[in-house]
């Protein structure tokens, strides 16, 4: 093990010890819909979330119980135990640490999180994050003999072409009977809008939350932020989402009227991009101490729940399934970036090359290029990844990031 | 120069040939990205199709672009327009694909000046019922955009013409490609790979046409080696001469390969339909599918064994081009799958840059495998 455990620090707002609370009724509730005989299917991010919950189908998120085996620090054995199985230690550790539990002591097994991962009855996926996705859930589908459909999107460059937004449409009107056909739910057109109403509120309250973190001193860091975000994944069209979220944002726009912000003395404001390391959450919490603070994250903003115009609501539906980082091209990436520098008032980008994800690591070193030359402002690139800590080097990592402040420092003084 | 030089020679020598035929004929030279981009729109056009391939040696260019934990096949590609290499292309076209490609197509529209730049957004999920009434738009779009940077229109007459020359193209490979069927094969697994490695740049009239010659030659052909092992070949995008070589020069011919520089680029023909865009875009949704696209059911699978059988392989090599996720996620599954059905692996993980020398032994060792078998 190359890291230690995450030290537990106070929370900046006190509405963010909500998430475990959150985090734990979801997977409870996911075992008490298997329990009572209701459908369960595994979905993957991007998904088109709201419909599992407006047909009553459990959405349960395995990328997220890796992520927690990672924060509890069990992904290392997990991923092993898929590597003994011939997958590769270069494939997504998410996918690792799940073919691991699945292939290994099965999803059953008393010694994991929440009592395990409910069973399947239907995996659905989509090409929008990524393709190792779709090559797990086929090892996944074959190992339970349940049916599997592929929401299929190619990438885009805003504004969205009207033949990808019908193509994706297209596949929804094909998903749509399916779920019906495998899992016996009826489609209600009228509950399934109420819910797109209950995913937008919850966006635009997530939105709010992130858009008062452009306020100098920042009410709220990154670390506390990626312990929040999960209803926003899983829990779109869920009414507790649009409470928790309200908490939060109440909580930091009080903070923001006040002036008061999450380190007494505010010197550096970061932005992170990619997903986190989640057994080492730490790390953000880490700058602290020399008055800096990660207070913007391109995976917090631009991979889950963007707003929809209501009025058209299928067109709105495609679209912010479509336009999400992971699915973009690298020149979209690099306007939103320049963009988003600015109004967060950043001082530097730290960019996580993660060994997992291809797809969101596509680009960083292009994207540092022209942030450097159009705006001035400098990178660090940290070699990691999300779930699997071997990839993670405590120390070279800690000396670069010292050093990088530094480097910010001098350059504000 | 023999027929079957011909290939061997303008795979050592494919820049030279792209700017001889530009000077020749005064047409435009596009580099294509992936075995998906519809060539026959091109050959339409009056333009070369000359895919984008690495040249297995060693770089450091790519870095500043490319993370070394993305494939080997796009960095080596993108390193390639890099030095300049490909300064003669006048455009680039990536079909989608893989994040790899989707990296290296962007980086070099970003870095290397380039007259005409395309992202075809071939889908995905191809059997979705859906797929062929999208991809045909998205086809349509793509011959609009050549016809805009030519300022000249694609007829249908010169539609007929590339789908007619590009299935040609098709019947004469499996043609030759028959001949590696007999026992002993007449082909090696070499000369394979120059012949349908050519076939991806070299202008389809001419490569018909030495297709044709060296059929005869083929046929004609006396084998004087001991043919040894017979062995498939199954990757992503190993197009590695001296690798194959190797293979050939321990007791073994490679008799058939399940890769985009092998059959997966020709082995289906497109088949004819009044409307001729449906024709050509159909024709790549149908193609026996790369793992990046082959989903929810396992159409390789099938299609790999039935290769196998079809041309008597003993053994498979699996070739794993490092950090390719697509042929990762399925070669655990793939080797148990051709095990089950009677075909022994070996799998080797490629980079750029090869080391011949360990894989002499682990070759070696997998044919004394095998060999033993037919002793017991």
């Amino acid at each position: 093990m190359t890291t230690t455990a995450p030290k537990k620090k106070g929370r900046a707002l006190n509405s963010s010890y909500e998430a475990a609370i959150v985090l734990k009724e979801y997977w409870e509730g996911a075992a008490r819909h298997r329990a009572e005989g209701r459908p369960v299917a595994w979905v993957s991010g991007n998904v088109p979330i709201e419909l599992f919950w407006a047909l009553g189908i459990y959405p349960v998120y395995p990328e997220n119980y890796s992520a927690v085996c990672a924060s509890i620090q069990r992904a290392q054995e997990l991923c092993e135990e898929a590597e003994e199985r011939g997958y590769s230690i270069d494939l997504c550790s998410y996918s690792r640490v799940n073919l691991g539990i699945v292939l290994g002591k099965g999803v059953d097994h008393p010694d994991l999180p929440y009592g395990g991962l409910p069973r399947p009855d239907m995996l659905v996926t989509t090409r929008i994050p990524c393709l190792p996705q779709v090559k797990w859930w086929e090892v996944v589908r074959e190992f339970f003999d349940i049916p599997m459909f592929v929401v299929d999107a190619t990438m885009v460059d805003l504004p969205i072409r009207e033949s990808q937004r019908q193509h994706y449409l297209g596949q929804i009107r094909e998903l749509i009977p399916c779920l019906e056909k495998k899992l016996g739910v009826r489609f209600q057109e009228d509950t399934f809008l109420e819910t797109l109403k209950l995913s937008d509120r919850a966006a635009e309250i997530w939105l709010e939350l992130l858009d008062l973190r452009t306020a100098v001193p920042s009410p709220v860091g990154s670390r506390e932020m990626c312990g929040n975000v999960f209803p926003l994944v899983a829990m779109l069209g869920n009414p507790r989402t649009i409470e928790f979220f309200t908490h939060l944002r109440d909580e930091a726009k009080q903070c923001v009227q006040e002036g008061k912000g999450a380190l007494e003395n505010e010197r550096i404001r970061l932005g992170w991009d990619n997903i986190p390391m989640w057994y080492n959450l730490k790390f953000f919490s880490d700058v602290e101490d020399r008055n800096a603070i990660f207070t913007y994250e391109t995976y917090l903003r631009y991979v889950w729940g963007g707003r929809m115009d209501l009025n058209d609501p299928w067109t709105a539906f495609a679209d912010k399934h479509l336009d999400v980082w992971l699915n973009y091209s690298i020149n979209q990436r690099v306007r939103t970036l320049l963009h988003d520098i600015v109004k967060f008032k950043l001082d530097g980008l730290v960019f996580h090359q993660n060994r997992s994800c291809k797809r969101f690591s596509m680009g960083q070193r292009d994207l540092a290029q022209v942030i450097q030359e159009n705006l001035g402002v400098s990178s660090l690139f940290i070699e990691s990844d999300m779930a699997d800590p071997r990839a993670y080097a405590e120390a070279p990592t800690r000396v670069k990031m010292e050093a990088f402040l530094e480097m910010l420092e001098g350059k504000k003084s | 120069m023999a027929a079957l030089e011909k290939f061997e020679h303008w795979y050592h020598n494919r820049h030279e040939y792209a700017r001889e035929w530009k000077k020749r004929t005064g047409g435009k030279v596009i580099g294509t990205f992936c075995t998906y981009v519809p060539d026959e729109i091109l050959t339409a056009a009056g333009m070369l199709h000359s895919r984008i391939l690495g040249s297995h040696e060693p770089q450091d260019v790519t870095e500043p672009h490319i993370f070394g934990m993305f494939c080997p096949f796009c960095r080596d590609s993108l390193a390639q327009g890099l030095k300049g290499r490909f300064n003669y292309l006048d455009g680039i076209v990536l079909a989608h694909s893989c994040i790899h490609y989707r990296q290296t197509f962007d980086s070099w529209r970003a870095h290397i000046p380039t007259e005409f730049t395309y992202y075809l957004p071939m889908p995905n999920m191809v059997q979705s019922p859906s797929a062929k009434s999208y991809y045909v738009g998205e086809v349509a779009k793509f011959k609009a955009a050549l016809e805009e940077y030519a300022g000249k229109k694609i007829t249908d007459a010169d539609l007929d013409r590339g789908i007619e020359l590009t299935n040609k193209n098709r019947r004469l490979l499996h043609k030759i490609y028959e001949f590696r069927k007999t026992d002993p094969p007449k082909l090696t697994g070499t000369e394979a790979l120059y012949i349908a490695t050519t076939a991806q740049f070299v202008d389809y009239e001419e490569h018909n046409k030495a297709l044709e010659e060296a059929s005869e030659e083929v046929a004609d052909r006396t084998v004087d080696r001991d043919p040894g092992i017979r062995l498939m070949a199954v990757g992503s995008e190993n197009d590695d001469v001296e690798f194959f070589k190797m293979v050939e020069s321990v007791g073994a011919t490679v008799v058939i390969d399940e890769q985009c520089a092998g059959t997966r680029y020709f082995w289906n023909e497109a088949r004819i339909q009044p409307d001729r865009l449906q024709t050509i875009s159909d024709r790549y949704v149908e193609r026996p599918p790369c793992p990046t696209k082959d989903y929810p059911e396992r159409q390789r699978f099938p299609h790999v064994l039935q290769l196998a059988k079809d041309y008597k392989a003993q053994g498979a090599i699996i070739m794993q081009e490092k950090f390719c996720d697509p042929h990762e996620g399925d070669n655990p599954v793939l080797k148990k799958y051709l095990e089950d059905n009677g075909i022994p692996t070996l799998g080797l993980e490629f980079d750029s840059t090869n080391p011949l020398g360990p894989f002499r032994i682990r070759v070696e060792a997998f044919l004394e495998t095998l060999r033993t078998d037919d002793l017991f």
